[in-house]
């Protein structure tokens, strides 16, 4: 969920690597709420205001992951039964501004699209996961940072390998990497 | 002597023990992969401590049905084995930033310290995971050799994930 937003400042410029080719109306809805949001230029209220613009009208490929991130917030600590924190909110949120951008950038490359798993852990960060074939990525993020792992069999030593996902070359390696097989 | 063989008793998981583990919130620790398949997340052991408990299977009093090991009458129960944990998890090897890479060796031992049941026992990592990176891995890895079932979602979930998925 996108909550209403207001600037917080004027005249800055915003750059942002974000594929140019993909001017699609719902792209270039995510595209502008994605710049907001990485510029900061927008205040983000409480969760309860009114959303503008609703999620299902502007990005509908990413409508069912966004309502999942709000769900997030729901979870209460210990959710799993397991003494576990409840989910950090920046780290939602930046893991709806991190899911976005994997997904315009899959659509500049004209990738395959699939669902994430969205989950959490027991530090409260969002956490993304997705199965093809023997292959699994699993997404770490917290309010600050995002780390992958790749996954191809249960084996520690030999069957993960896991590093940082902050950049677009990084996550659509990633991505290349499970659409392979 | 009793004393001892009974301390033994509790003391040591063998290789062929047969451990539970208790998936609650199944919506958010199952998942279909890209053919249909259900999945198991590695959130299932998410834990606080970084250390994963499960009930061995002995000591439980009805398994898998009583509690332990299932925590709600909800639940999906999934079988791992010692052997299989100690001979796929082992060792970790994680580098965190610029900290040095560490060794994690990995095990499985009784934790019965009230008031845990006695079936309690832990998975935990020598040294203690610093970060959730690594833990990362282990948690991912025991999701993936979860393969059997002792009690499997019901069906009406798993066709309402498959939905989803859609």
């Amino acid at each position: 969920m996108f909550i209403q937003q207001t600037p917080a400042t004027k005249n800055q410029t915003v750059v942002l690597n974000i594929p140019s080719k993909t001017n699609t109306p719902e792209n270039d809805s995510l595209r502008s709420i994605l710049e907001a949001q990485s510029s900061g230029n927008f205040y983000r209220l409480s969760r309860t205001e009114v959303i503008i613009p609703k999620q299902s009208d502007i990005t509908s490929p990413l409508s069912y992951t966004f309502d999942q991130l709000d769900k997030l917030y729901d979870l209460e600590e210990n959710w799993n039964g397991y003494e576990v924190a409840s989910p950090n909110p920046d780290a939602i949120e930046h893991a709806r501004s991190w899911i976005g951008k994997l997904y315009l950038e899959t659509q500049e490359k004209k990738l395959r699209w699939i669902k994430p798993h969205v989950t959490a852990n027991e530090e409260g960060n969002a956490v993304f996961e997705w199965a093809k074939n023997k292959r699994r990525i699993v997404i770490y993020v917290s309010p600050k940072n995002v780390d992958f792992l790749k996954i191809w069999g249960p084996n520690i030593l030999d069957e993960m390998i896991d590093g940082e996902a902050m950049n677009g070359i990084s996550r659509l390696s990633i991505w290349e990497w499970l659409l392979e097989l | 002597m009793s004393q001892h063989l009974d301390l033994a008793y509790t003391d040591f998981v063998k290789d062929e023990e047969s451990l539970y583990r208790s998936v609650w919130r199944k919506d958010y620790c199952f998942f279909m992969s890209d053919e249909g398949n259900l999945c198991l997340s590695g959130e299932a052991f998410a834990d606080k401590k970084r250390k994963p408990s499960v009930s061995r299977k002995h000591l439980c009093e009805n398994p898998p049905y009583s509690k332990l090991p299932r925590l709600s009458d909800n639940d999906a129960v999934v079988l791992l084995t010692a052997e299989i944990i100690r001979k796929n998890a082992n060792p970790i090897t994680h580098k965190s930033g610029k900290n040095p890479q560490i060794n994690h060796i990995i095990d499985v031992i009784p934790d019965i310290e009230l008031p845990n049941h006695i079936s309690h026992a832990v998975i935990f990592a020598t040294p203690d995971f610093p970060t959730d990176g690594a833990f990362g891995k282990l948690k991912n890895s025991l999701a993936i050799l979860a393969n059997e079932w002792a009690i499997r979602p019901d069906d009406e979930f798993i066709e309402e994930i498959k939905q989803r998925h859609i």
